[in-house]
């Protein structure tokens, strides 16, 4: 059973760390990208752990772009499976 | 020197007002200010919702669940870029840009282009955050 100065101190080691301090500058528009980005990442690994062979599709760049952009807007996955 | 939760839950506030960090910090006390709903029983009667105020430990779990929550981006992101490079086996970025078709139903507002950049040891800031969270569940 953890205490609240336990919790308190893990807190304040949390907000010690420079990378904490950028984080929080992030909007909740950011927030919501990098869930869109998160998700994106677990489809394709659950596409790998099936034995299946991703190829990301950009409309305007072709095969595996570089950068990856996301648009932030529903759309469609496909398969040939 | 904190000795208990208001305490603790003033100090985050400050601490974060102090950083410029104003949109979470007025996010965080609209949540808490709300209060929570409960079942009550009212004379006899069936249950029924009530709203009472967040206890300061009840308030202070919530202030530090929404400020992991709000680190999190950065590690979904990392997670998200490094997922992809295994798989399309070429180091790339991430980003976020403008779309938007021509003929739309509506004209496009203002979008937001949105670039997270790669921030140092998001390792170490992942393994802090876990302990954050697995304390969380146990106080």
């Amino acid at each position: 059973m953890a205490t609240f100065k336990e919790l308190h101190d893990a807190v304040e080691n949390v907000l010690k760390n420079p990378a904490a301090r950028n984080c929080l500058q992030f909007n909740s528009a950011t927030r919501e990208r990098a869930f869109e980005a998160y998700i994106f990442s677990l489809l394709v690994k659950a596409v790998k752990q099936a034995n299946g062979s991703v190829v990301i599709k950009g409309i305007n760049t072709g095969d595996n772009p570089n950068p990856v952009v996301l648009r932030g807007s529903p759309g469609h996955m496909s398969s040939r499976a | 020197m904190v000795d208990n939760s208001q305490q603790a839950l003033e100090e985050l506030f400050k601490y974060l007002r102090s950083n410029n960090v104003r949109s979470l910090a007025d996010e965080i006390s609209r949540v808490i200010t709300r209060g929570t709903t409960e079942e009550i029983e009212i004379k006899g009667r069936a249950k029924e919702l009530s709203q009472r105020p967040l206890h300061p430990d009840e308030a202070y779990k919530v202030a530090v669940e929404m400020l992991v929550a709000s680190m999190e981006a950065i590690i979904m992101k990392d997670h998200a870029q490094k997922e992809i490079e295994k798989s399309i086996d070429v180091r790339t970025s991430i980003e976020w840009r403008k779309d938007y078709v021509e003929k739309s139903p509506i004209a496009p507002e203002e979008y937001e282009e949105i670039t997270i950049s790669n921030i140092e040891d998001v390792d170490k800031l992942e393994k802090d955050l876990k302990m954050l969270v697995k304390l969380l569940g146990e106080v």
